[in-house]
Order: C-alpha cells, then structure tokens, then sequence
C-alpha cells in the first residue's frame, strides 16, 4: 500500500511512460535509445569504413555487394537518469491542501513511472540549496524507498533554485530527465537556471504547484502580509487594481518561466492543489512522454 | 447639560477624550488582519505598479480619520450647545403660544398642533444641549414646563393644551422667558413658536418659529344686551358681524337667551364687511346671551377659526331698589317710582318717626320739599326743593324762570338725558362746591347739583317739581330711575361683557362654575382662569366672558427676516449623521470598487 499513491492513480502509472530525449539518456545501456551508435542491438546505418575503425564491425555483405568497407553503425540503448527536484521551501506549506502534499505525491509518481522502466531515479528535496538526495532507484520495488524518504522530507527555508541547480550539477554529472517540482514563488533565478540544465543537457520538466492563495488571492481590506519563507511583513489594503496586479505579476513570472523551460526543449505543467490527481499525473507524465516522442 | 456651564478645562479634557476615544476607533478598525502568502515580493511588486490608484485608496483611511474626527468634534459642539446657524447655547426657553388665533384650522390641524409638534421638536434638540423650559405664551403667561433636560417632562407638560379664547401676551411671555434665561447666566436663547412676532426686546436672542398660513374667518365682533330703560324688563341686543376675508361669506347669525331663540337670521357679508344687528328679548332677571354664527360658507375657502363664531353677554337683571319718598304730596314722582318694576317704593308725609333704622332700610331716600331730620344722614339722598341744606348743599338765592343754558347728560345720574328745554318757575342757585358736578346750569347758577362725598352720593333740585314743566316730559321717568340707580350705587345696567382673561372677583365663599358648569377654585378671592369664553355664575350672577371684542383678523405669519427666524433646517445632528453615513458609504465604495458588481 502507497501512502502517497492510490489505486487509482497507480493504475494510470502503471499505463504511462515516461519517455526520455536520446541526449539525456546515460552511458549505461538501458531502456532508451542512446544518440551514440556503437555495439547496440538495434541497427541504425552504414558508413565509409575509415582506420582505426573497429575491423569487427565491418559490414562484409555489403563489400561483397558493393565493394566497399562499410562499418555497421547500432544504436546503443542506455538507461535515464530521473531526477525529481521537490521544492521544500516554507512556502510549500501554503493552500489547502498545502502544495508540499501536490508535490510530493508528484514525485512519487515520477519515482514510480521511472523505477517501473529502470530507469535510475534520485529525489532531490531542495530549498536555499539541494538537500541530500534519496538513494537512486532502478526497481519498482524499491519504490517503497522512496515513499519513505517523501513523507519525511519536511518543508522549511528560503527558495534557492540556482544554488539548488549548482549543487545538482556538481553532485551528478550525468545527463538525465530532470524534473522540477515547484511553486515558483521567487521571483528571481529560474530561468537562468533552467537554461543552465539545458545547457547540461538535461532533458526538463517543470511540474508548478499552485493554489488558489498564490494565483487568484481573493484577499479584502486591511492586511498585513507575512512572507512565509522570509517572515517579512508587510501592511497593505486590498483593492481591486492591487488584486489586479498581483495577479498580473505572478502571472507574467509564471510566463517567464514557462518560456524558459520551453526554449530549453523542455515541458512547463501547472498543476493546481485542487485538481483531482488523475488529472494531474496524465498532464504531467503525458505530457513529458509525448515530449520525449519529439 | 451644557459646555457653557463647563469650565473650559474640563470642555478641552472632554474633546481630547473624544479625540483619543476616535483615534483609538480608527486605530481599531485599521488593525489588520495577519495573512501568510509565500512570498511579499509579488505583493511588493504589484503594489509598484498599483501604485498611482492604490495611493487614493491608501490616502482614503486617512482622509476617513479626518473626518471622522471633525464628525466627532461636530457631535461633541452639538451636544455641547452651539446651535447650528444661531451661535448661542445653553439654556432654551420656548414661549408657546396660545393665542385665541392659535385655534385657527388650517389642513385639519390646528395651529396650537403644529406649535405644539414644533415645540416637541426643539425641545428634543434644546435638552440634548441643556435645559429646556416652555413658557405658554396664553392671555397670562404661566410656565409650561420648568427648566428641565428631560424631553420626556413635556408630554405631562402639554396634556391639554388648549388655546385661550382671548389675546396672548406674547410680550409677557417673552419676558418671562428672557428672566428665565438670565436666571440662567444669560447663556442661552428664546424661541416663540407663535403665528405673530412679538414686539419685546428681551435681553437674550429670540427667534420666531412661525406656524400658520393664510386663514380666512368672519367672526362676531360685538355682542351687547342693554335693559330697555323705557321697557322695563326688555333688553336689547346689538350684535355686529364682520368679514376677516377677501372673499364673500353668509352664515346664519342665531341669538340665544339660554335655550330661548331671540333671533335667527342669515345674512351674506362682502370682503371685509361689517353689519350688525338687532333684536328684542325679555327678562325680569338677568338674561344671558349667547349669539352663534351658523352654516358659515365663504367662498372658495372655509371659516378657520371657530372661536370667534360665538360671543357672549349678559343682560343685567332689573336691581330691586328700595326707595322712600318724604313728600306731602307728589303723584308725579311717586307715579314714576312707583312705574318701574325694580323699584320699591315707600312713601312718608313727614320725617316724623323717621330714625336712623328706617333710612337704613332703603337705598334711595327722596326729600320733596321736607327737609331731612336734624342728626340724619343717608348715602343717597335726592332732594327735591327742599329749603335750607341738604348733605352741605344749601339754597342760595332766589331765581325766578331761570332759563337752563346747560345740562351735563353725560353724567350717570342723568346717563343722556338732556333738560335744556324744560322750563322753570321759581327756583334757588345752589351753592356748590368745586368738588360738584352742575348738572343742570342756568347761567352762573347751579339749579341741579350731584355731589359724592366720602361714598355719600346727592342730588339736589333747586326747584319743586310743581315750578317745572318737566314732569310733563319723556325725560322725567328716565331722570328719575337714572338718579336714583345713581345714588343707589349703580354705574350701568348694561355691562359689557369681559375679555377672557379677565379676573372675577368672588365675594366670600360663593361658588363660581365655569361655562361647562364645572367649580373654579378662587385665589385669595379671585377666579383668574377666565381664558374661556362663556357664562360664568358666581352664585346667582352671571359674568359674560367674550372674546368679541378682540376678535380681528388672523395674522398669517409671512415669511420673516432670516434674523428673525429659526432656520427649519433638520436638527445638526441629523446633518451629521447623514453626512457620516455618506461618508461610510462612499469610503465602502472607494475601498471596496468593483467588488460592489
């Protein structure tokens, strides 16, 4: 039994898949199909042989057809490396219910998909940095594990994505799916961070957990404000043009995000606390699987 | 409760309180509410661009604050006493009136109704600022209601009140009311809530509250029953009507003797016309009038004042006067005394066996040519050619066909009867004194003379009746019953009917009943409470109370000088709470904009 997993949900999980670009798959021979041709099992092409080349290779039908070395190109399937980024920051602990639960069970499920086809999954709770990740899982029968580290995984700090990220990528050189579970409520350091996986060759997925409070506050009169994470506050009387603008602000910030995850190749979800999980999971899973289809 | 009663230090510490008490409110309702997002920074942002409309609404509390503290302020001053569009404070004495005109009908109310509601009305507003008194302006002014800060002693105070029939002394009124206010400290003001201003100057401001407008009335204006002094025991009644409209009127002016109708007749009276009337009624007592206007109809409008369709008189009843003649013989005069009903005659040869006690017995004592008995003296005495001195007046000498060159009719004794053409024989000059009236003159000598002395009235005749001509005359019968009503102490047989208002004074213990019959209660002997019109009985006497004689038109209170005139704005406080009310609204709008849809 899944504390973070129904049935319901599971059964979807069990018909989904996540898909992987060839890019992001790891040196490791697994489920997906690797950009490097060499000694795999599923032919890809023929080339000029050229010295050096492995004689082994040499595609001896074909010289006798064509008279000419060739060398049989394969393509090499590798496994993926997933790794689910849980923002744990205090202002996770927000909307009813809090976003912290949307996201966990999110990468559960990510955890689930990705353990279900092998593929080597790490979660990576991160707040002002990346905090110690969870064991890396190519079973799903280790899911268990992972559901453990979830559920103790508490919310606390400040939102630091770009330390979070260089953090990720000094721990784990390797390319992979990285997922980035998130309320985006920083302003700052997530798009230069997300063009920064791009760059390092992850594949990205941007699942954004949101709330009512955070989108469309429906907030009247007199109020004093404190930030979760910071605990700064501030007094302000709500009206309908400051509404307004909040909205307009976290909407173009939100956008901004989305753009920067786009141009890196990669998948933006908004994911509200709301929603019913089955809605959820196939917008987001689906999602990156038709992504890695591309 | 006033400020102005407050020493100024306690008026200052009393609206910093209120200013605190305020301050404190707003810092209440400005107390916001906590609220965790996950980060202020979008908030801050938001704020950075709401920035040109959000400063208006962040500006508003304050501007709320503001005039939530002027409101306060203002509510603080108006209770406190300053009156809005007056400047004075303090004490309010509301003179009332309760004019005869204060009965006049307008819209089916009357103006003492609307005196009334108004006096309610600044009575509510003058006890929240200090004491209140009402003052009943009525034909004597009496206190209403003693100064009170209690609204709610009104309400005993004006059970009911009706109006006088007869004119209010607004000036005493005033007066009195302006004494109340000084009594006060001087810091105060007087309201007279009439339908006419009054002409006193008090020392404290007073305005007029105006209530009434245009009334139309036709109304009696005299009433009179006078005894017929030829017609023993018949009166007379004169009555006059008049118009007190622009318009045309009829009615039916009907005359009562008690529940005996003595005249009924209709009459149609133009714009500002007058008539009067005539009638005949009998009575060997005293007759009591009563004259009723009926069925009035005026054109185009309607008669607004009642109190004026009824006037009322009393015929004085016939004086039973003892009176003694000592005459060796004169039928003339004793057929003349003895032809009138109300004089009881006694007649005597000669003074023999006349004392003290028998003059005593009589009112009226007659010497025809017998001269009183030495030691004897009466109150009134007539004395008909008697020689020597009667009561100090003595013959002096001898006239023979003294022609009359005056004769002063008006005098009571004679009451219009003029004798300048009765001729006589031989006469005596009599001698007077400069403290006599010479009724009767021929030249320089005094031929009848009346004098009072010490409560003693005489009448002397220089002459016997059998040297005159006058016996044979319409004017002896009348010059004997006048003279001896004179010197029995009777002015008039007609009184006029008293205003209301007028004082009755009760001898002794005699009861006194109102027109309704009820008892009236005499002070130190007198009745004071006659504003009613009516018949009152003070034992077997009947007092005529009519208001008659100052029934005149209605004053129709035109618009007056603003000085003059309280302003008929609502009471502040209903101002500011209108005011403070809007305020909210419009800051709920402000605040709450498009969330109103």
């Amino acid at each position: 039994l899944s504390k973070l997993i129904d049935a319901a949900s599971r059964r979807l999980l069990d018909r989904l898949r996540l898909m992987v670009k060839a890019q992001a798959t790891a040196a490791r021979q697994g489920g997906h199909r690797s950009p490097v041709l060499a000694s795999g099992l599923e032919f890809a092409d023929h080339r000029h042989y050229v010295p050096g080349d492995d004689v082994r290779r040499v595609d001896w039908k074909a010289f006798a057809r064509h008279r000419q070395l060739s060398i049989r190109q394969f393509e090499e399937e590798r496994d993926a490396r997933v790794y689910v980024l849980c923002d744990l920051s205090s202002s996770m602990s927000r909307g009813e219910p809090p976003k912290l639960d949307l996201a966990r069970r999110l990468a559960a499920a990510f955890s689930y998909v990705s353990a279900k086809q092998f593929d080597a999954v790490q979660v990576v709770p991160f707040s002002e940095d990346a905090g110690k990740p969870s064991l890396a899982l190519r079973h799903r029968d280790q899911y268990p594990e992972i559901e453990r580290f979830l559920l103790a995984l508490e919310e606390g700090g400040k939102t630091s994505f770009p330390t979070a990220v260089r953090t990720l990528a000094t721990r784990h050189v390797g390319r992979g799916l990285v997922v980035v579970v998130t309320d985006l409520m920083t302003p700052a350091g997530w798009s230069d961070s997300f063009r920064l996986l791009g760059a390092l060759g992850h594949q990205l997925t941007v699942v954004r957990v949101t709330c009512t409070e955070d989108d469309k506050p429906d907030f009247r009169g007199e109020i004093e404000l404190a930030d979760a994470e910071s605990g700064e506050r501030i007094r302000l009387r709500m009206n309908k043009e400051l509404l307004a603008a909040y909205r307009q602000v976290v909407r173009e910030h939100v956008d901004s995000c989305r753009d920067a995850v786009i141009r890196v190749g990669g998948r933006f979800v908004e994911a509200d606390v709301a929603t019913p999980d089955e809605k959820i999971l196939r917008a987001a899973i689906g999602e990156t699987a038709r992504a890695g289809l591309r | 409760m006033s400020f102005a009663t407050l020493p100024l230090i306690i008026v200052l510490g009393l609206l910093a309180t209120v200013l605190i008490i305020v301050v404190l409110l707003y810092l209440l309702k400005r107390t916001p509410k906590p609220q965790i997002v996950s980060n202020v920074e979008f908030w801050l942002e938001a704020v950075q661009r709401a920035k040109p409309r959000f400063l208006t609404s962040t500006r508003i509390p304050l501007l709320s604050l503001l005039f939530t503290l002027l409101v306060a302020l203002l509510l603080a001053s108006e209770i406190g006493g300053p009156r809005f569009g007056e400047g004075v404070r303090g004490t309010t004495v509301i003179v009332l009136s309760a004019d005869r005109t204060m009965g006049a009908e307008e819209g089916g109310r009357s103006r003492l109704d609307r005196a009334i509601d108004e006096t309610r009305r600044w009575v509510g507003r003058g006890t929240g600022a200090g004491e209140v008194a009402v003052v009943r302006a009525g034909i004597r002014p009496s206190i209403l209601m003693p100064l009170t800060d209690d609204a709610a002693d009104l309400d005993r105070a004006l059970e009911d009140l009706v109006a006088d029939d007869g004119p209010a002394d607004l000036d005493a009124a005033v007066a009195v009311a302006d004494e109340l206010v000084q009594r006060r400290g001087g810091t105060g003001q007087i309201l007279l809530i009439a339908d006419r201003a009054s002409e006193a100057r008090p020392r404290s401001p007073i305005a007029l509250v105006p209530v009434g407008g245009t009334a139309d009335s036709i109304g009696i204006t005299s009433l009179v029953a006078r005894r017929d002094p030829v017609a023993v025991g018949e009166y007379s009644v004169h009555v006059e009507v008049a118009s007190f409209t622009s318009r045309s009127a009829r009615a039916r002016l009907i005359v009562q003797d008690r529940d005996v109708i003595v005249f009924d007749q209709p009459f149609t009276l133009g714009a500002q016309e007058r008539q009067t009337f005539s009638a005949q009624g009998f009575s060997s007592a005293q007759g009591e009038v009563i004259a009723v206007l009926d069925e009035i109809e005026i054109a185009g409008s309607e008669d607004h004042l009642a109190s004026d369709d009824a006037a009322y008189a009393v015929a004085a009843p016939l004086p039973r006067t003892k009176v003694l003649v000592i005459t060796p013989g004169e039928p003339f005069l004793e057929g003349v005394l003895g032809a009138h009903g109300g004089i009881d005659v006694t007649i005597r040869d000669s003074v023999a066996g006349i004392s003290a006690d028998t003059l005593a017995e009589h009112q009226v004592v007659v010497f025809d040519r017998i001269a009183p008995p030495e030691g004897l003296s009466h109150p009134g005495v007539l004395a008909i050619g008697v020689p020597g001195s009667v009561s100090g007046i003595a013959h002096g000498r001898a006239l023979s066909g003294p022609r009359i060159t005056a004769s002063m009719a008006g005098h009571d004794a004679l009451r219009g009867v003029r004798l300048d053409s009765v001729r006589i024989g031989e006469a005596w000059a009599l001698d007077v004194e400069p403290t006599d009236h010479v009724l009767v003159r021929a030249g320089e000598d005094a031929l009848v003379v009346a004098r009072e002395n010490g409560g003693r009235r005489t009448v002397a005749l220089g002459f016997e009746l059998s040297q005159t001509d006058l016996v044979e005359r319409v004017a002896f019968p009348l010059f004997v019953h006048h003279t001896v009503r004179w010197l029995a102490g009777f002015h008039t047989d007609a009184p006029l009917a008293s205003v209301p208002g007028t004082p009755v004074v009760v001898p002794g213990d005699t009861p006194v009943l109102d027109p309704e019959g009820e008892p009236l209660e005499p002070v130190a002997g007198i009745v004071t409470d006659t504003g009613r019109a009516g018949i009152y009985h003070v034992g077997e006497r009947a007092i005529a109370i009519s208001g008659a004689s100052v029934a005149a038109q209605i004053p129709a209170p035109a618009p007056l000088p603003a000085a003059d005139t309280v302003g008929r704005l609502p009471a502040l406080t209903v101002l500011i709470a209108a005011a403070l009310l809007l305020l909210l609204v419009l800051e709920w709008i402000l605040l709450h904009r498009g969330r109103l849809a």
